[in-house]
């Protein structure tokens, strides 16, 4: 008797719910730049549906390079994002040594190119669009 | 005889009291109703980005000042260094758009300068209503004016 109340009671333990109630946002592309772009530069973009990070780093004949973003989107129900990151440039040349920060917090509209803060002598530019 | 099977009968009948006390449930607080799960709010979106400039006047050549576009908290950061000299400009803090367009701006700002034979550090802590386009000398940096202006995007 004792067996069959614990059977009733796993029968009527609470059951996760199905995958598809599972809420997932679907991926957005964002796009850095930083302008005006060098000749032989490229955009940095990232794809992901919630945090993200990426880096690069270039060193030549007594100079280097470096630039990092960290940060963490979410797709709102209008189709605009909010968006939070850091974003850390740093520079080392002849002339000495450059280091640039921002953190910031955004509202983006689709495709919509935002200069969001200046770095040295060059302007952080941020745009995103959904991923197909 | 008689008083000794009295006692004997008054500790079985204290005991049972005892244990009758003891296995009686423990009073429970009345039932309360299960909580109903309440619709979360929607997070409010912020009212837009602004990009607020933050300059030294009158400027340096080619300094153009530090400005950062945001919604809600921000900072930045930008330094310099060589042999010679060193400088470091930082600013942070927190903005919200008011309904009325203004803007309510929370700020510190640090300023870093060292040469060859001195070195200055300033430093600023704020609360500004700010009018958009409308430039505010905030505080003296040395010989020179910390401007703060916005625009919304």
């Amino acid at each position: 008797m004792v067996c069959v109340s614990a059977v009733c009671a796993q029968d009527k333990a609470p059951q996760p719910p199905p995958a598809a109630a599972v809420k997932v946002q679907p991926s957005i592309r964002v796009t850095f730049k930083l302008m005006p772009m060098d000749a032989n530069e490229k955009d940095v973009f990232v794809v992901s549906n919630g945090e993200f990070s990426t880096s690069r780093e270039w060193k030549g004949d007594g100079s280097s390079f470096a630039l990092e973003i960290t940060g963490a989107l979410e797709l709102q129900p209008d189709g605009r994002l909010v968006m939070t990151f850091k974003a850390a440039l740093h520079g080392e040349g002849p002339d000495g040594t450059g280091d640039f920060r921002v953190s910031t917090h955004l509202l983006l509209a689709p495709g919509k190119e935002l200069e969001v803060a200046r770095l040295g002598d060059k302007t952080l530019v941020v745009n995103f669009s959904p991923q197909q | 005889m008689k008083r000794s099977v009295l006692t004997i009968a008054g500790i079985l009948a204290l005991g049972v009291a005892l244990l009758t006390a003891q296995e009686a449930p423990p009073p429970q607080p009345p039932p309360t109703q299960p909580a109903q799960a309440q619709p979360e709010a929607p997070r409010a979106l912020p009212a837009g980005n602004v990009k607020v400039t933050f300059s030294l006047a009158p400027a340096d050549d080619g300094d153009q000042g530090l400005f950062v576009v945001s919604c809600g908290a921000y900072s930045s950061r930008r330094s310099f260094e060589n042999d010679d000299n060193a400088h470091w400009m930082e600013v942070s803090g927190d903005l919200e758009l008011q309904k009325d367009g203004r803007l309510l701006l929370h700020m510190t700002v640090n300023l870093h300068n060292e040469g060859d034979e001195e070195t200055a550090e300033f430093s600023t802590t704020s609360t500004l209503l700010l009018v958009p386009g409308k430039e505010v000398e905030v505080a003296k940096f040395g010989d020179k004016n910390l401007v703060v202006n916005f625009k919304p995007l």
